[in-house]
């Protein structure tokens, strides 16, 4: 298995799909110290991520949202074809 | 849904404003802070969230319940998100005619800076200056979107594929470019 297959089998892995594959891949990273550190980095892509703050909605929006829609007409449901 | 009162959907659709309002109370904060994640401003977010509740509202009656409620929600959401970040790189490249064009981190620093801020959105420029942020801006659109929904929503492969309307498979190609760019772009030197 070369760097490159190795790495892109390894995404399945970080996916949570495990198969032969990405069995090989792991096998293949444990020892190639580019492939591992590659890994590494893309786990810490993850984490940054996943910590990335979460917000509240600006205090009043929701108040302003429902002012937004007063007076504004609704679609018409589609009309549903019955077999 | 779980986050909804049983019935709430559906009063909502009959025109029920009380039933709409707890729809907005149950959403607005994921759906703000996935608009920031999209357009890395607040009050670009802001009005992101007010068109998606706006479309959400007209079109209630034609929300077909045999889908997911959520995954209807998010799609309307992601598709304001996308349609605005468009229409600012459309404006950005008429505007830098004749140069590089594609710094778009420049435009909103320039942006952030032209007023006093509150303590709110003091905040969020050390947000918008985060590098992370700042990378997941500089991705192409199609891998901000399902990183987005990926790590910050915390949604399933299964429904982001039923939001983006797109295969499974298209979706994790997406995740797995969008974390190599990611990558990239997170080992670059910060520029100060």
């Amino acid at each position: 298995m070369t760097c490159e297959e190795a790495r892109a089998s390894m995404h399945f892995h970080l996916d949570g799909d495990e198969h032969l594959h990405v069995e090989r891949a792991r096998v293949h990273t444990a020892g190639c110290m580019h492939c591992e550190r590659h890994v590494r980095a893309l786990i810490e892509v993850e984490q940054e991520l996943k910590r990335l703050k979460r917000y509240a909605a600006p205090s009043g929006l929701t108040e302003r949202i429902l002012q937004s829609v007063q007076g504004i007409p609704q679609k018409r449901p589609l009309a549903r074809v019955t077999m | 849904m779980e986050r909804l009162g049983p019935g709430v959907v559906q009063r909502a659709q009959a025109g029920d404003l009380d039933a709409f309002s707890e729809i907005v109370k149950a959403f607005e904060d994921p759906l703000y802070t996935l608009a920031f994640r999209f357009l890395s401003n607040g009050g670009e977010a802001e009005d992101a969230v007010q068109e998606t509740f706006l479309r959400v509202y007209t079109h209630l009656p034609r929300y077909d319940q045999q889908f997911k409620f959520t995954t209807w929600l998010y799609r309307i959401a992601t598709n304001v998100c996308i349609d605005r970040l468009r229409k600012r790189r459309a404006t950005a490249s008429l505007d830098s005619e004749g140069q590089d064009g594609d710094d778009f981190v420049g435009e909103w620093h320039d942006r952030l800076a032209s007023s006093a801020p509150t303590p709110e959105e003091m905040l969020l420029r050390s947000e918008t200056c985060n590098e992370v942020q700042r990378a997941l801006s500089d991705l192409p659109t199609p891998y901000q979107t399902v990183l987005i929904l990926r790590y910050i929503q915390e949604l399933s492969l299964q429904e982001i594929s039923d939001i983006l309307h797109v295969p499974i498979t298209t979706v994790k190609t997406r995740i797995h470019r969008g974390r190599e760019a990611m990558k990239e772009l997170m080992a670059r030197v910060p520029v100060s």
